[in-house]
C-alpha cells in the first residue's frame, strides 16, 4: 500500500476548483451550459463520403468524440486526414451522411442534432457557432466595425453592440492603444484594403467571437498573426472558456524578452479582457500547427486517414502519468514505457469529471467504479498475474488492516493516490483491505500489462546496470 | 440596443465608385435604348392624333367605316343638326379634312428655287365655331380666316432637308404671314401660323375656313353639293354634362350604322390603333424596346453575377455564420433595385435630352407623359429584378463549406 505524501497536483489550474468549471456556471438546469458531465458537442460514429457512384470515396471513418464545455481542443493530423471535413460537419456546413452530431444550444437549453435536418435548422445551428477561418473573408466594401456588425445582426444580444465591437477590436490591438498603451489611430472605420493581413484576421476573429458563442470552430486562427496578437486571441478564447486566476493573467503581462515567440498581453488589456470575456464555458475546436496554442490545449485530438486515432485529455494524461511516476513499482520501467502504460488506460474524460457507463464501455478494463462501502481489495486475498494496481481517479477510500481479528484504519486516500502495487511485482496476498468511502473511480493496471512494458525496459536497465558495475570495477 | 443595419447591397455596389459608375452607365444605356425607342414609337403614333387632341369638344362623331383620319368616309351634315338637339350638347361643329388632293406650291420668292409642289393636309373649319385649339393664332386671325383665300399655316411642318442653306424653312419653303402661294392650284394668302406637326400621311397642315375649303379643295372634285358630308363632327358639351351619358344618348339617337360616337380619348386610341395594327411601327419600335430590355437584362445580369462571383468567399462566410439564402437573395435583389434606380435616373436624364433633341430635329412630338415615365421605370425595375432573380441562383449555390 502507498503511504507516500499527497502527490503534487498535476492539474494546470490548481486543486481549488472542485469541478472542471465553476459550479455556478455548470449547474443542473442551467440554460447556458449542458448538465454536469454532459458534453457541449457529441459526435458518434460519423462517416463521410465524397463523390457518388464509382467515384464515391470514404473520407471519415466511424469517428466518435465528446467535447466538454470550456475545453480548448486542438485537432492535429496530416493534411488530408479529415480534420477540416469533420470541422465542416460539426459546423453544419455540410450535410451529415452517417452517424450523429449534437451541439448544445445554450439559448434553448438542449441539444440540436445535425442528422437529417433541413437547411433552416442547419442555419440555426450555424448561429450557435463562432467560425474563424484561415482566410479572413471580410467584405472589402465594409469597415471593420461594419464587418463585425454583420455577425451582430444575427443575434443582437448585447446591451450596447457598438461599444462591444469597439472594445473587442481595441483588445485585439486595433483600437486607440498599442500593446504598450501608447496612443495609436484606431482602425474601426478602416476597410480591409487599408488593413494588414494580421489586422484583417483580427477583425475576422472579432466577428467570430462578438456574439460570445458557446462553440468556436477555428482553422489556423493565429497563422497570420504576430506573437502578441496571437496571444491576445488565445487569451480571449481561454477566458471565454473559464475564469483565469489573477496570477495566471499576470503571467501573460511580461516583457518582450520574456514573451519571446509566445507573445504577451499589455497591462491595459487585462482589465479589458475581463470585461469582454464575461461569458464562460466557450469550447474551441482549433485546427492548428501553432505550438503556442498546442501547449494550451485541454484536449488533443489526432486524426489519421479519416479516423480519430487519439483523443487525449491533457489533464487526464498528466494526472495518470504523474500517478504512475509516483509509484516505486514503476521505477523499473523506462519513462517512455511508463507513458505508454498511462496512455493505454486513458479514457478521454477529465479527472474532475465523473465517468459515465458509456465511457467505461468504450474502453473496458481501464477504469473501475465502486460505490460507497464496496471493497476494492480485501486483505489476504491471493494475488496472481490478473491482480491489479489501482490509481484513484475520483473519490476517497479507506485503508484497513486486520490485526488480532480487529480491523484498524490505517489511512484515507483520495485522487492521485495509488494502492495494490505489490501485486505487480510479487505473488504475496493483499496486506490490507481498501474500501470505498464515497463513489470511487480508479484506473487499473494488471500485471500482464505491467510485465509487457517492463520486459521492454529490462534489457536497457540491465545494460545500464552492467555498465555501472563494469565502471565500478575500474 | 439594436445593431445598426449594414446596407450591404449599397456598400458592395458603391465601394468602387468607378465600377459603380460603369454599372450605372450600363443600365442607363439600356434605359436610354428603351426610352428613345418607346419615345419614337409613341411620337409616331402621337403625331397622327395631334389634330384630334386639339379639338375643342368632348365627343367626336365619325363614320364607322372611316378607320383613320386619312380616309374619306364622312358624316352626313344632317347628323350635326340632330346632335345639337340632344340634351347636354352645346354645339356640334363640322371639321373637314383633305389629305390627298391638295398641294401647296413652294413658297420661295425666287421661282428658280421653288421645288415641286407638295401634298399638304387641309383642315376646314368654321372660324366662328371655335372648334380647334391652336395656340398662337389670335382672334383677329381667326376672324381674318373668314376671308376666302386665306389660310393659317403649320410652323412645325416637316423641315427642309437642307437646313444649312435653308435655315428654318419647311419642305414647303418659307412659311410666314402675308406670303402668297397656291393651294390646289389657286392663290392663297397665309395669315398666321400655328404648331401642329407632321405625321406619316402629311408633311404639314393648313387651316382654312369651310368656305375656302369648299371652293379650293372640294368643288373641283365634287362640284355638286361639295360640303354635304363633314369628315368629323366635334361635339361640345354643357359644363358638368356626363360625356358617357351624352355619348349614349347620341348613339341612341343615331342608331347603328352611319355614325360612331366616341369620346376624344377613344377617338385618339382608335386612330393610334389603326396605325399600330396597319403599319410596322409597333413591331419596329416595339422590337427596339424589347432589344433594350434584353440588353439591359444581360448587362444587369453580368453586373450582378460578377458581383456574386467576386464576393463568393464573403457570401460563403455569411452563410457559414448563419445567414440564410433568403438574406443573400435579398442582397442581390436590393443590388438590382439600386442599379435600376441609379440607371433609371441616369438613363432618363439622357432620354429626356434625347427627346428634346429629336423633337427639335424631327418635329415629332416626343412626349414623356407620366404613364410613359412609369412604363420605362417599370420596365427598368422588371429588367433588373429579373436579372437579379437569375443571379440569385448563383448565390444560392454558394457552398459554406468552401470557406475552410
Amino acid at each position: 500500500m502507498s503511504s507516500k505524501a499527497e502527490p503534487q497536483n498535476p492539474l494546470p489550474w490548481g486543486e481549488e476548483l472542485p469541478s472542471f468549471l465553476p459550479v455556478e456556471e455548470a449547474g443542473v438546469g442551467s440554460s447556458r451550459l449542458p448538465p454536469p458531465g454532459q458534453p457541449v458537442l457529441r459526435i458518434r460514429g460519423v462517416n463521410h463520403y465524397f463523390g457518388t457512384g464509382d467515384t464515391r470515396t470514404q473520407v471519415l471513418f466511424d469517428n466518435t468524440l465528446e467535447v466538454m464545455p470550456g475545453e480548448m481542443v486542438i485537432m492535429s493530423g496530416p493534411s488530408g486526414s479529415g480534420k477540416t471535413t469533420l470541422l465542416t460537419l460539426i459546423g453544419g456546413l455540410r450535410t451529415l451522411q452517417e452517424g450523429q452530431i449534437e451541439v448544445w444550444d445554450a439559448d434553448r437549453g438542449n441539444y440540436r442534432t445535425l442528422r437529417g435536418v433541413d437547411e433552416a435548422e442547419l442555419v440555426q445551428i450555424r448561429r450557435l457557432i463562432g467560425f474563424i477561418f484561415q482566410r479572413h473573408n471580410l467584405f472589402d466594401s465594409l469597415t471593420a466595425l461594419q464587418n463585425i456588425r454583420m455577425a451582430q445582426q444575427l443575434k443582437n444580444s448585447r446591451p450596447d453592440p457598438d461599444s462591444d465591437a469597439r472594445e473587442l477590436l481595441t483588445y485585439l490591438l486595433l483600437g486607440e492603444k498599442d500593446i504598450q498603451g501608447k496612443p495609436q489611430k484606431n482602425r474601426f472605420h478602416y476597410k480591409p484594403a487599408q488593413l494588414s493581413g494580421g489586422q484583417r484576421q483580427r477583425v475576422a476573429v472579432a466577428r467570430a467571437l462578438v456574439n460570445r458563442p458557446k462553440l468556436v470552430l477555428a482553422d489556423e486562427p493565429t497563422a497570420a498573426l504576430d506573437a502578441n496578437s496571437g496571444m491576445a486571441v488565445v487569451a480571449l478564447l481561454q477566458s471565454l472558456a473559464r475564469q483565469r486566476s489573477e496570477a495566471e493573467m499576470r503571467r501573460l503581462v511580461r516583457s518582450p524578452e520574456e514573451a519571446g515567440e509566445s507573445g504577451r498581453l499589455g497591462e491595459w488589456q487585462v482589465p479589458l479582457l475581463k470585461r469582454i470575456a464575461t461569458e464562460r464555458g466557450t469550447t474551441s475546436l482549433i485546427v492548428t500547427h501553432d505550438a503556442r496554442i498546442m501547449n494550451l490545449a485541454d484536449r488533443i485530438v489526432h486524426m489519421e486517414r479519416g479516423r480519430i486515432e487519439s483523443n487525449v485529455v491533457v489533464a487526464e494524461r498528466l494526472f495518470v502519468r504523474e500517478g504512475l511516476r509516483q509509484c516505486p513499482a514503476f521505477a523499473a520501467i523506462l519513462p517512455e514505457e511508463q507513458e505508454k502504460i498511462a496512455d493505454h488506460i486513458l479514457i478521454g474524460v477529465h479527472p474532475n469529471e465523473p465517468v459515465r457507463p458509456d465511457h467505461l464501455a468504450a474502453k473496458p478494463g481501464c477504469v473501475e467504479v465502486y460505490q460507497p462501502g464496496e471493497v476494492i481489495v480485501r486483505q489476504g486475498e491471493p494475488v496472481n498475474e490478473h491482480s491489479k494496481f489501482y490509481l484513484i481517479r475520483r473519490g476517497t477510500v479507506e485503508v484497513l488492516r486486520e490485526t488480532g481479528g480487529l480491523p484498524e484504519k490505517l489511512t484515507e486516500m483520495g485522487p492521485g493516490r495509488y494502492f495494490g502495487e505489490v501485486a505487480l511485482l510479487m505473488d504475496q496476498p493483499r496486506n490490507a483491505t481498501v474500501r470505498a468511502l464515497t463513489r470511487v473511480e480508479v484506473y487499473t493496471v494488471n500485471r500482464v500489462t505491467f510485465d509487457r512494458y517492463r520486459s521492454v525496459s529490462l534489457p536497457f536497465i540491465e545494460r545500464i546496470l552492467a555498465n555501472f558495475r563494469a565502471g565500478s570495477r575500474v | 440596443m439594436a445593431v445598426p443595419p449594414v446596407p450591404l447591397a449599397w456598400k458592395n455596389l458603391a465601394h468602387d465608385k468607378v465600377r459603380f459608375a460603369l454599372f450605372a452607365s450600363g443600365i442607363g444605356f439600356a434605359v436610354v435604348l428603351m426610352g428613345v425607342q418607346l419615345g419614337i414609337m409613341n411620337a409616331m403614333l402621337d403625331a397622327n392624333t395631334v389634330l384630334i387632341e386639339r379639338f375643342k369638344g368632348e365627343l367626336v362623331l365619325v363614320n364607322p367605316s372611316r378607320a383613320s383620319l386619312m380616309f374619306r368616309e364622312g358624316v352626313s351634315r344632317r347628323r350635326i343638326e340632330e346632335a345639337k338637339s340632344v340634351a347636354g350638347v352645346v354645339h356640334a361643329a363640322p371639321v373637314y379634312l383633305e389629305y390627298q388632293s391638295a398641294n401647296l406650291r413652294h413658297t420661295a420668292s425666287d421661282p428658280g428655287e421653288r421645288t415641286h409642289t407638295r401634298r399638304i393636309r387641309v383642315i376646314g373649319v368654321n372660324p366662328d365655331d371655335d372648334v380647334l385649339d391652336l395656340p398662337g393664332v389670335t382672334a383677329e386671325q381667326w376672324k381674318q380666316l373668314n376671308t376666302p383665300g386665306t389660310a393659317l399655316y403649320d410652323r412645325k411642318s416637316r423641315a427642309h432637308p437642307d437646313q444649312t442653306n435653308h435655315p428654318g424653312q419647311s419642305v414647303f419653303g418659307k412659311l410666314e404671314p402675308d406670303v402668297q402661294t397656291e393651294l390646289a392650284g389657286r392663290t392663297i394668302t397665309l395669315i398666321g401660323g400655328f404648331e401642329l406637326g407632321f405625321d406619316f400621311s402629311n408633311d404639314g397642315s393648313v387651316v382654312v375656313s369651310s368656305d375656302t375649303f369648299s371652293d379650293w379643295v372640294r368643288k373641283p372634285y365634287y362640284p355638286i353639293n361639295p360640303m354635304s358630308e363633314a369628315d368629323l363632327v366635334v361635339v361640345k358639351l354643357e359644363p358638368g354634362a356626363d360625356p358617357e351619358a351624352v355619348k349614349r344618348a347620341l348613339q341612341e339617337k343615331f342608331g347603328g350604322g352611319d355614325v360612331l360616337v366616341l369620346t376624344r380619348d377613344e377617338m385618339i386610341a382608335r386612330e393610334k390603333q389603326f396605325w399600330w395594327t396597319n403599319t410596322p411601327i409597333g413591331f419596329a419600335f416595339g422590337a427596339g424596346v424589347v432589344l433594350g430590355f434584353i440588353v439591359g437584362m444581360v448587362i444587369c445580369y453580368q453586373i450582378l453575377a460578377s458581383d456574386v462571383a467576386d464576393h463568393l468567399p464573403e457570401y460563403a462566410t455569411l452563410k457559414a455564420i448563419g445567414y440564410t439564402n433568403g438574406y443573400l437573395s435579398r442582397v442581390v435583389i436590393e443590388e438590382s433595385l439600386i442599379l435600376a434606380a441609379v440607371g433609371f435616373i441616369l438613363g432618363m436624364a439622357v432620354t429626356f435630352g434625347a427627346y428634346l433633341m429629336l423633337t427639335d430635329i424631327t418635329g415629332l412630338p416626343m412626349r414623356l407623359t407620366p404613364g410613359r415615365f412609369g412604363l420605362i421605370l417599370g420596365l427598368t425595375v422588371v429588367m433588373c429584378v429579373a436579372s437579379g432573380l437569375l443571379a440569385v441562383g448563383k448565390v444560392k449555390k454558394v457552398d459554406p463549406a468552401d470557406v475552410f
